[in-house]
């Protein structure tokens, strides 16, 4: 499903990531791991197609993201993949219905469907009772939860997640993790996990260690 | 433990070496406007201040450039003060140590061959070169002592030879000129001039260039010097001149001695004439035009608070630029006390830096602006003959005072922000939500426009030469900029949920005006100052449309008779440059003439203040001459026995003095006090300090008065207007002969001008709405990056993202822009019915022109829309964050 080929990137004269490659089976979960500095979220940013990597291929689902115009890798950002952030980033002046609705409006979803797959989406994370919910009306837990449904909605192939519960305190931290790897595994979404946290991991089939923009990886998590 | 605090200053003074003027000098362009905004601001308050000041400099300084040291000067009603009460006054004076140098003021025009061929019917053009003639008694004046005439400008080096003097005496068209209109015309001694004074064309000769005085001051240009009798002939005035200069010789100067002299020159006046000591004689002229100036003060202010909205908002740019560095500064120790003291600075510098080119800007266009004021208040006062502005130490001050204030007051609200900034959450996240309730006084709002409307029912404050100031006009204003602002910016949310309920559809316009639903502080802000440039720039349209649609009336109806005829030179009301009878007698001659009506404007002192006297043929009323009546005249049967004539009064005159149709007024004159009945009242657009029109043969009887200022021919129907016309014009080559059409067409043109500055201030009010807009959004999406790089990874494209804030920049300016169109309404009224009858005294119809209102409307719109989406575009080209 995702193919990632030699990819290099330089910021500056500084080589952030130094001939990258892996790849991912469809519904596959993968922790990236590394320090600060290491090319964590560039790797991410090439994948979403938010930055072109300076060189190698990105495959993903078929399409070479790195032959695409950075207005052709919106549009596959827009309906193919789901992104997860560490400061949850629900848009402000929209209402949780209304942000998780907002993917399904950039899909061309009707509005009564937009409706319907938005709440069943809100139930499914537990926070429909908060659809009608300004963010800054919200706790942390809540406004990730509304970001996953968010994310989900539009039953993308991957799922990007920086960090999901680095803002988070141990209790919510837990269950937005439990509510990623049941509704991965239920919808079917291969996930690439940012993470610092070892214990985070373990919602992953496997491990990749990025460190100076050089990749290793770990063997498969038997608890997975 | 103890705690060392504060920084100490040469500390802080380097954090803020290495981190605020770093930031200044990486970012030149974004410096180098903030200094240009506040330049702008200082320069227009400046210039106008200067050009004022000029303009009154104009006459006010003219006496002491000519005979020095003037104690007294003696003026009698109309400046005409007849030669023979001097002997009067030398009897009363003979026990005093004193000098009298009668004066005669001719004004007159240098033509030369250039303007010979200008259009003569152009309104807006003199034709030739202003002169001012001092007839003064040249041998007389030689035998002041001269410790006395210390600023003098004649007499030194050059013509101090008595044999000089005589030989000037003897040559009757003899005149000294000013070295720069010499300069500028090119003339030598015994060159010839060609010199216009009233309708009669003189050839003078050249005789001498006025020295430099004493003192170093320069001749005005436009001053020229002739012996008394022979400027006396010249004027065709042998036994009047315009004033006396009174001189004290004497040691002993007190105040005692002073009023000694000033009760032995007021005692044989009977009422002839009054005595005015220098410094009062100054204080009239400012005085008369007080409220004027202090009229364009403002609108010099209101140029400043626009400037300070705008700096407000780029100080705002700046720090939220700057926030993470603020938050930086303060994890690293710094308390926000020291975060305000290092904004401080930057603010003071860039006050000081705004200072100083405001000055040097304002300096620069004072020499412009100097010209339209000195040509306003000569058509509406006084003539001046000022030129250029000069720039003085209190000018520089306030200059400089008022860029660091304005810089200080315009940053105040984005330092609060600044020295609120969380360190954790800003080091965290780079971002910070800034709360307040500042605009979330609607109350107060709805409170200020209830206050403003109660103020508008006050009377206008009175200055002690009887003009008005509408203060508390301007305080209503004031009170419905601030209220309608204020309850505009709360609105923003009602109306934005209403409108998100009809758009939510559509994907980016759900977006941008979604948006509103939740508005923050500075969406409220660039909303309020939307509001106010669009309501302010439209009450200007609602009150040039009242005054168009007036003033055409009244011209139409003003202007019935077929040809007017003035002096080449005359130039509005306060002109000195007269017809005298024996033109007007060979006027009347000319075939194919129904009636001659004349006006003479001749300034008198009324109660104490300035009015127009006007001297007319009141047997021509109604049948040709035609009135805008205010009041309709009354029977001439009712007027009282004691009555010795009627009068008809102007609009202004009631509002200034409260006479109104059907009372008496007593007019004074050298001949006596003459009981005048009121018998109508008439709209009068061209004068703002009071007409009383009578029959010219009283100006004649009570005030010697016997040349005209103007005249107008009726034609009989069978007379060609244009072949008539064009005879006229050959035979009197000295007149200015205009026909009605020409005339209707020019005074109109002269309407048009005279309000350029408001069209000025339109541009600068749209300018400014839409800068303030993009600044406003530019501060919106910066502050909120994260909701652009949130879009951007949900997959909106970047033109998706700008149409996003398009859409919300839009809803901003459709809701000020509805907002400001009531507003200017409200401020149209005021403008007609209170401000503008309480200045100048003019009833106008209230218009609105409803064309130039929705085109301005739909104009700010378009350009709110263009450049909400140029900033959404710009802003959403930002790259993702590259921490890692």
């Amino acid at each position: 499903m995702l193919t990632v080929e030699a990819v290099s990137k330089a910021y500056q004269n500084r080589r952030v990531l130094n001939g990258v490659s892996f790849t991912m089976k469809p519904g596959e979960r993968v922790a990236l791991m590394g320090p600060s500095g290491s090319g964590k979220s560039t790797l991410l940013n090439c994948i979403s197609g938010l930055d072109a990597p300076d060189e190698g291929i990105i495959t993903f689902d078929g399409t070479v993201l790195t032959q695409l115009s950075p207005e052709e890798r919106t549009l596959i950002r827009r309906s193919r993949l789901g992104s997860i952030f560490q400061f949850f980033h629900l848009l402000p002046t929209l209402t949780a219905i209304e942000n998780v609705a907002l993917t399904l409006q950039l899909n061309n979803y009707s509005r009564s469907e937009r409706t319907r797959l938005a709440m069943d989406m809100l139930e499914e994370v537990d926070v429909a009772h908060r659809a009608h919910a300004f963010p800054r009306e919200m706790s942390g837990g809540e406004m990730q939860r509304v970001a996953i449904a968010r994310a989900l909605v539009i039953k993308p192939k991957l799922l990007l997640a920086d960090e999901p519960t680095g803002n988070l305190d141990t209790k919510n931290g837990e269950r937005v993790l439990s509510l990623i790897e049941t509704l991965s595994k239920e919808h079917e979404v291969g996930l690439i996990l940012v993470t610092h946290q070892e214990e985070t991991t373990r919602i992953c089939h496997r491990t990749l260690h990025i460190h100076d923009g050089l990749l290793s990886e770990d063997t498969l998590k038997s608890t997975v | 433990m103890q705690i060392e605090r504060p920084v100490a200053k040469k500390a802080l003074l380097e954090v803020w070496l290495k981190t605020s003027l770093r930031h200044w000098l990486r970012h030149k362009l974004q410096s180098a406007t903030l200094i240009a905004i506040l330049a702008l601001g200082v320069a227009s308050f400046l210039s106008i201040r200067m050009a004022n000041r000029a303009a009154i400099k104009g006459f006010s300084g003219f006496t002491e450039t000519v005979t020095g040291q003037v104690d007294f000067t003696l003026e009698a009603q109309g400046d005409r003060f007849s030669v023979s009460w001097l002997s009067e006054l030398r009897d009363s004076l003979e026990q005093h140590p004193v000098e009298l140098a009668p004066i005669l003021e001719v004004p007159a025009l240098v033509v030369y061959p250039a303007f010979e061929q200008s259009n003569p019917s152009d309104l807006l053009r003199i034709p030739g070169e202003p002169l001012r003639i001092l007839g003064i008694d040249l041998i007389g004046i030689q035998n002041l002592n001269n410790q006395n005439i210390s600023a003098s400008l004649l007499f030194t080096e050059e013509i101090d030879e008595e044999q000089d003097i005589f030989s000037i005496v003897r040559d009757p068209l003899a005149l000294f000129v000013s070295p720069r209109l010499a300069s500028k015309l090119g003339l030598t001694i015994e060159e010839t001039i060609e010199v216009l004074i009233d309708d009669q064309k003189f050839s003078l000769s050249v005789k001498g260039i006025l020295p430099t005085s004493r003192s170093g001051v320069d001749a005005p240009k436009d001053l020229a010097i002739m012996d008394l009798p022979a400027a006396m002939a010249l004027a065709g005035k042998p036994d009047i001149v315009s004033r006396v200069e009174v001189m004290v010789e004497a040691d002993d100067r007190s105040e005692v001695v002073l009023d000694r002299i000033r009760n032995a020159l007021t005692e044989p006046s009977a009422g002839r004439w009054r005595v005015l000591q220098t410094e009062q004689q100054e204080e009239t002229g400012a005085a008369m035009t007080s409220a004027f100036r202090l009229n364009l003060t403002i609108l010099s202010l209101i140029s400043l608070l626009v400037g300070l909205y705008l700096i407000s908002q780029s100080i705002d740019a700046a720090v939220i630029q700057r926030r993470k560095e603020i938050g930086i500064l303060r994890a690293l120790g710094l308390i926000p006390q020291e975060i305000k003291r290092l904004w401080l600075i930057d603010l003071t510098v860039f006050g000081f830096l705004g200072g100083i080119f405001g000055i040097l800007m304002g300096w620069a266009s004072s020499q412009i602006v100097v010209v339209a004021i000195a040509r306003t208040v000569n058509a509406l006062y006084t003539e001046t003959t000022a030129r250029s502005a000069q720039l003085n130490t209190t000018d520089c001050l306030i200059g400089m005072g008022l860029g660091i204030a304005g810089s200080l007051i315009a940053g105040s609200l984005p330092l609060r922000v600044a020295t609120q900034t969380n360190p954790a959450k800003i080091i965290a996240s780079g971002r910070q939500e800034i709360g307040g309730s500042r605009f979330h006084y609607q109350w107060l709002g709805w409170l200020l426009l209830g206050l403003g409307y109660v103020s508008s029912l006050a009377s206008p404050v009175i200055f002690s030469n009887g003009q008005a100031f509408p203060v508390f006009g301007y305080l209503t204003a004031l009170c419905w900029l601030l209220g309608g602002a204020l309850t505009v910016a709360g609105l923003i949310a009602p109306l934005g949920k209403w409108l998100h309920r009809s758009v939510s559809q559509h994907l980016t316009a759900g977006l941008g005006i979604g948006k509103l639903r939740l508005p923050g502080n500075r969406h409220r802000l660039a909303v309020s100052g939307l509001f106010v440039a669009i309501g302010m720039a439209a009450s200007m349209s609602i009150l040039i449309g009242s005054f168009e649609t007036t003033i055409t009336h009244w011209l139409k109806t003003r202007f019935q008779a077929d040809i007017y005829i003035a002096s080449r030179a005359f130039s509005g009301a306060s002109s000195q440059h007269f017809i005298r009878v024996a033109t007007i007698e060979q006027l009347a001659k000319e075939p194919g003439i129904d009636a001659v009506s004349t006006q003479r404007y001749l300034p008198i002192q009324f109660q104490g203040k300035q009015i127009y006297l006007v001297g007319i043929r009141t047997e021509l009323v109604g049948e040709y001459e035609k009135f805008l009546w205010i009041d309709t005249l009354l029977d001439l049967g009712d007027m009282p026995d004691e009555a010795k004539t009627w009068a008809i009064i102007n609009e202004t005159y009631f509002y200034r003095f409260g006479y109104e149709t059907g009372n008496i007024v007593y007019l004074e004159s050298s001949k006596g006090s003459h009981p005048v009945w009121i018998r109508g009242m008439k709209a009068d657009y061209g004068n703002d300090q009071g007409a009383l029109l009578i029959d010219q043969k009283y100006l004649e009887s009570w005030y010697d008065v016997y040349d005209f200022s103007n005249t107008t021919l009726y034609l009989s129907a069978e007379t060609d207007t244009d072949v008539f016309s064009a005879r006229l014009k050959e035979r009197f080559p000295e007149l200015a002969i205009r026909e009605q059409e020409a005339l209707l067409k020019n005074a109109l043109q002269v309407f048009k001008e005279t309000f350029a500055v408001t069209y000025a201030l339109k541009v600068l009010g749209l300018f400014v709405a839409v800068i303030g807009l993009a600044l406003a959004l530019l501060n919106i999406l910066r502050e909120d990056v994260t909701s652009l790089h949130t879009l951007r990874a949900l997959g909106v494209t970047r033109a998706e993202r700008a149409s996003i804030t398009a859409f919300e920049g839009t809803g901003m300016t459709v809701i000020a822009s509805l907002g400001g169109i009531l507003l200017s309404f409200a401020l149209g009224w005021l403008l007609v019915f209170v401000i503008n009858r309480q200045s100048f005294g003019w009833t106008l119809q209230y218009a609105i022109p409803w064309g130039d209102i929705l085109s301005l409307g739909a104009l700010l719109i378009i350009l709110g829309a263009v450049v909400s989406w140029l900033v959404g575009w710009l802003a959403g080209n930002q790259k993702p964050m590259q921490e890692e």
